[in-house]
């Protein structure tokens, strides 16, 4: 792929110089096809989301907050700390070689059964759902890091069992499928519709992803639809839910009524919204303002232009992810990538397809933006794995040591403690570089590594690094 | 995505290993080279399971190679093992569909927000906007020195939502508000507990602002506080039916409160805010704001000291007398300006509701009786006026006298006496009154009635006022021409006669009476009502003579001694008529009646007082005079009028006496 874009983008260029728009598009394939634009991409859209977050979390919660509380401030100050936490978290582990990603896979998944099996037993129950465990003044909600427990386990067993684009059955569907059920049926008993559909996303993606034959998802798809007739049958409610999507006017003081709320709000704030902070719905009219409904709130007071932007960055979110799934050539890397991301998209989808009125609501947060520790830390741990990818996509590491040292180094330099920045650095890489390079040791050998390197054009980059370690 | 590579491979693949199905599904792997090693390795793979047999870009072991895949096994044939699809294809894929989902959200969010955000503009408006009403302050009542009879005071109203009262806090809250309320603890439980998904269920009203804030610094939820405004009564009962009352809607229901209604309660203001579910003001969205205008102030003519010892005089006598009912009328002589309206017994005004309806009413105004004698001075004004007497003038009078059909009768027997003109109105003789009438004519009588006002209400704004009944002089019955001369066979109200006397009392220039001395305008001042009307009634001399026979009439050989005030000059009139009885069908029982004026050489105030239907002592000298005579004097010392210097003329009653 690099390799062809480098033998196009020229020929594009003096071919665009004559018309201004191929021009521009040349221009923009150019700057998309540089090595850090995953990268780059990811951590903008990440950061910028958070920050939208934050921001509507402290709107939308603030008068719940001031009359339930006394200070507005309440729910922002703990996001804001959950989102402190997930920065770090996701710093850390965009630092973190691919390897630790593969074995974190199974214990987060023994946790995550554990945890939820805490909540079948002692949970909290709210609102229909029995999801959280409280823990001193927090609520845990087992079923999120569940959902990157699954993606990262998923993604190290069918890479290892995929191989030379064949696979048997029996590996596909072993122990993934059973895995997957074991979680999605504990989640369901929490009665948590929502982080059910959010599993069964991460499962077919990583089955799409891995090459799994079409028949596979019409037969999955076909028991699903089964299940989910069953799941209705027995809890009376969820078919309020889909009812009252489908016309949640007819009933608009009951079943439908939060998204009713939620539709007032979105079309009441018109093409450019009713400013920051001035939502009216958010006086107690809707339900969860600051968890799953705050698509709502941002669409009241930021109007098209607000809500168009968060669908467009998660978007290129989105993009991002799969450039990154798609350039890697690790499959885990790549089953990985593309569950993650079909995770946080899928679940932004479903997120504001319930308050835009075209799925049903199923009572999810929308990644990054809803209120909700539990969910945002696993979701930027997540993204920082996507960071740590993206910065082992071919070039990106020479593009990134191209850098230099970054501001924070220089100021610690500046006052003296460069050596130890350096030092810290210098861990880091040794790191990275043991994690890729033990295997390939390992397995491969030294021939094998130089001809990959001269196949590929990475050679030397990490041969470099291989030789500065 | 490079379609060439892709294509490049798949054709080398197609011809390796015929497994891409016309999939170009090894596309995920590494480019040729590496694949034509493998290729090579195909059979050699079978044989070494675990070895370097691995791609280079699959960096995993290869321990899935399990012993049912050894050995050279064509491959897509068997069962178990599956041919996968192109993870760079189906990536592509994603992100196609994924864009596709993405464009369908940005449609519906451009059709919700952009075009048709006016229907959900209009579903928010009629869900959040609500229009409240600013109520306006109702003006007060004051006396004419602007104490307040009616004032009008901030208030709560306490409420709660029962949908909203937790469950659990519901007995705490109750026996909270039943402490600061005072309202029995189960009513309050009761109307805390939801029913009919009612959201609005008042506990209380009127509760004082102070009371309503120790109650909301608790913080319940579900409960709350409204503003309100209460209509208070300071005076409590002072001059009650006069003043009137509000009904639940804040409207005046009688009295001056119903009179002046309009200008008492202002106009209501309103305000267009939106509202939050749990009923809390979004700040920042009032759409339109009006305000409130206040109502004006009412100023009364009435003293409230004078109208306070009236209204106590008034009712210990009509209590001690065993009466029906009183009424007690203080007029300023030269501007008729009621200074007091006492009725008996009167309306409690923060309790009216207790009170019988026949207390509601201004008895001074609204109830018509027979004046009697007090109705003398109108037959020597017409016999004046008329030149047909003098005051000297003298007439035999005997005891009795027939008239038509009928023998009317002097009040006590007595052998025929000859007595002045004065001498009969000062003993209020009838027959000596019958004389003096049948001298001047029905129709000079008549007309006279009527200048005094008889027959139409008296004005001066009163509400609920009655004109009283005035026959025409045509249709006078044989008996009527007689008794009409001395106060029997018409009817007026309090008021009407307490005008007359003031008529006297002024030199004969009738002032229609007034009750209300201003109205406050939009700043708070006063605006001063405009005065009574004047009318001349009778001449300055007809006037004054009548005023010296009314004072003989006080003295020791008059009928209404019992009014005499020390020090000053006073000149009066008893009545004692018989009282017309609609439940028995006739007459039965007395309006014993005094009205005179003080002090005779200058007069500054005519007072009235009228006992109906009395039980023990029915005469208007005995039990009506000392009622006039304590107000009275109260008056003259309220209003700081000195002491008549100059002794009284002697009237002749009796001819050569």
């Amino acid at each position: 792929m690099s390799e062809d874009a480098a033998a196009t983008g020229p020929q594009r260029a003096a071919a665009g110089a004559s018309r201004w728009p191929r021009e521009q598009l040349g221009t923009l394939r150019e700057l998309l096809n540089r090595p850090l634009t995953s990268y780059y991409l990811v951590l903008g859209c990440t950061t910028l989301l958070l920050v939208i977050g934050l921001m509507m979390v402290l709107s939308a919660s603030s008068i719940e907050a001031i009359e339930e509380t006394g200070t507005p401030f309440y729910w922002f100050f703990k996001q804001s700390f959950s989102a402190f936490l997930g920065v770090t978290l996701m710093w850390i582990c965009s630092r973190l070689p691919q390897k630790f990603f593969r074995w974190a896979g199974y214990p987060l998944v023994a946790l995550s059964i554990i945890g939820l099996l805490v909540v079948i037993f002692v949970g909290e129950s709210q609102l229909g759902a029995q999801r959280w465990i409280a823990v001193g003044p927090f609520y845990l909600q087992p079923s999120e890091p569940a959902k990157l427990g699954l993606a990262l386990w998923g993604a190290d067993l069918l890479a290892r069992k995929a191989r030379a684009g064949r696979i048997e059955w029996r590996h596909l569907l072993i122990p993934l499928m059973p895995g997957t059920v074991i979680l999605a049926v504990m989640v369901m008993l929490g009665r948590d519709l929502g982080t059910t559909l959010v599993l069964l996303i991460i499962f077919l993606s990583l089955l799409w992803v891995v090459g799994a034959p079409i028949r596979l998802f019409a037969g999955i798809m076909g028991i699903a639809a089964l299940a989910a007739i069953i799941m209705i049958y027995v809890e009376p409610y969820r078919m309020d839910r889909i009812t009252g999507f489908l016309d949640p006017w007819a009933d608009a003081q009951d079943t439908g009524y939060q998204a009713v709320q939620g539709q007032i709000a979105m079309g009441s704030g018109g093409w450019f919204g009713l400013g920051l902070g001035s939502s009216r719905q958010k006086w107690s009219w809707i339900p969860h303002a600051e968890s799953d409904f705050i698509f709502s709130i941002l669409g009241e007071e930021l109007g098209l232009f607000g809500t168009l932007a968060v669908v467009a960055l998660f978007g290129i979110l989105g993009y991002a992810g799969l450039r990154v799934a798609s350039r890697a050539k690790d499959p885990f890397v790549r089953l990985a990538s593309a569950a993650v991301i079909a995770w946080i998209t899928g679940q932004a989808m479903v997120n504001i397809g319930a308050v835009i009125g075209v799925v049903p609501v199923t009572g999810i947060p929308l990644p990054l933006v809803s209120y909700g520790g539990s969910a945002l830390l696993p979701t930027l741990a997540s993204l920082g794995m996507l960071l740590s990818f993206a910065k082992r996509e071919p070039g990106a590491a020479e593009a990134l040591a191209a850098r230099g040292p970054g501001p924070a180094a220089r100021a610690l330099s500046w006052l003296g403690l460069g050596g130890a920045a350096s030092r810290i650095r210098r861990v880091f890489h040794k790191a990275v570089i043991n994690g890729t390079g033990n295997r390939k040791d390992r397995h491969e050998g030294g021939p094998r590594r130089r001809r990959d390197g001269r196949s590929h054009r990475t050679g030397p980059g990490s041969g470099r690094r291989s030789a500065s370690a | 995505m490079s379609r060439e590579g892709a294509s490049r491979e798949g054709a080398g693949r197609g011809a390796r290993s015929r497994d891409g199905v016309g999939r170009d599904a090894a596309g995920r792997e590494a480019p040729g080279g590496s694949r034509d090693r493998r290729a090579a390795q195909g059979p050699v793979r079978g044989g070494r399971p675990r070895g370097g047999a691995v791609r280079e870009d699959e960096t995993t072991a290869v321990r899935t190679a399990r012993p049912g895949g050894r050995g050279p096994r064509p491959p897509g044939r068997s069962p178990s093992v599956l041919m996968l699809g192109n993870p760079r294809r189906r990536i592509n894929i994603g992100l196609v569909a994924m864009t596709f989902v993405l464009s369908i959200f940005a449609g519906r969010l451009v059709q919700m927000q952009g075009l048709d955000s006016k229907v959900y503009e209009a579903a928010a408006a009629t869900q959040r906007v609500q229009t409240e009403t600013l109520p306006a302050r109702r003006g007060s009542i004051t006396d004419a020195k602007g104490n307040e009879l009616a004032v009008t005071v901030e208030s709560r109203e306490i409420a709660a939502d029962p949908e909203n009262v937790p469950p659990q806090g519901r007995d705490k809250i109750a026996s909270v508000l039943s402490a600061e309320l005072g309202i029995a603890k189960d009513e309050i439980t009761a109307k805390l507990t939801p029913k009919n998904k009612r959201r609005y269920v008042r506990i209380a009203r009127w509760v004082d602002p102070v009371v309503a804030k120790r109650i909301m610094d608790n913080d319940f939820k579900g409960i709350s506080s409204k503003h309100e405004y209460r209509r208070t009564y300071p005076g409590g009962d002072l001059a009650g039916s006069l003043v009137g009352f509000l009904g639940d809607e804040g409207k005046g229901l009688s009295g001056l409160e119903q009179a002046f209604n309009s200008t008492l309660s202002g106009r209501d203001g309103s305000q267009t805010t939106e509202m939050g579910r749990d009923g809390q003001r979004i700040p920042l969205t009032s759409v339109r704001r009006q305000a409130p205008e206040p109502g004006r102030d009412v100023r009364l003519t009435i003293d409230r000291d004078l109208q306070w010892a009236a209204q106590k005089v008034i009712a210990d006598q009509v209590k001690t007398v065993g009466a029906r009912g009183g009424s007690l009328i203080a007029l300023d002589v030269k501007t008729a300006d009621i200074l007091a309206m006492a009725n008996a017994p009167e309306v409690d005004l923060n309790n009216w509701q207790k009170a019988p309806q026949e207390h509601w009413i201004n008895r001074s105004v609204a109830e018509v009786f027979e004046p009697g004698s007090t109705n003398k001075v109108i037959t020597a004004a017409a016999a004046l006026e008329a030149g047909a007497v003098r005051p000297e003038t003298e007439f035999l009078v005997r005891d009795s006298i027939r008239c038509a059909d009928r023998t009317l009768k002097d009040a006590h027997p007595h052998p025929p006496e000859r007595l002045t003109f004065s001498g009969i109105v000062a003993t209020s003789s009838n027959v000596g009154t019958i004389l003096a009438a049948q001298k001047v004519g029905d129709q000079k009588l008549h007309d006279m009635l009527k200048a005094f006002g008889f027959g139409e209400r008296p004005g001066g704004g009163l509400p609920g006022s009655e004109a009283g009944l005035l026959p025409k002089w045509e249709n006078w019955s044989g008996s009527q021409r007689c008794t009409v001369s001395y106060g029997q066979g018409v009817s007026v109200t309090a008021l009407q006669m307490a005008s007359v006397y003031q008529t006297i009392a002024n030199g004969g220039v009738r002032v229609t009476p007034r009750i209300v001395a201003g109205t406050t305008d939009s700043q708070g001042k006063l605006v001063p009502a405009a005065p009574g009307e004047q009318r001349r009634v009778v001449s300055e001399r007809t006037a004054e003579e009548i005023g010296l026979m009314l004072e003989a009439a006080v003295s020791e050989d008059g009928t209404g001694n019992l009014a005499a005030i020390k020090d000053y000059r006073v000149g009066g009139k008893t009545g004692t008529a018989m009282r017309y009885d609609q439940s028995c069908q006739g007459y039965c029982g007395y309006t014993a009646t005094f009205v005179g004026f003080a002090p005779v050489e200058d007069p500054q105030i005519v007072v009235l007082a009228v006992i109906q239907d009395p039980r023990n002592g029915h005469y208007g000298g005995e039990i009506a005079a000392p009622v006039f005579k304590d107000v009275m004097t109260f008056a003259l010392k309220n209003r700081k009028i000195a002491p008549s210097g100059a002794t009284p003329p002697k009237v002749r009653i009796r001819a050569g006496g």
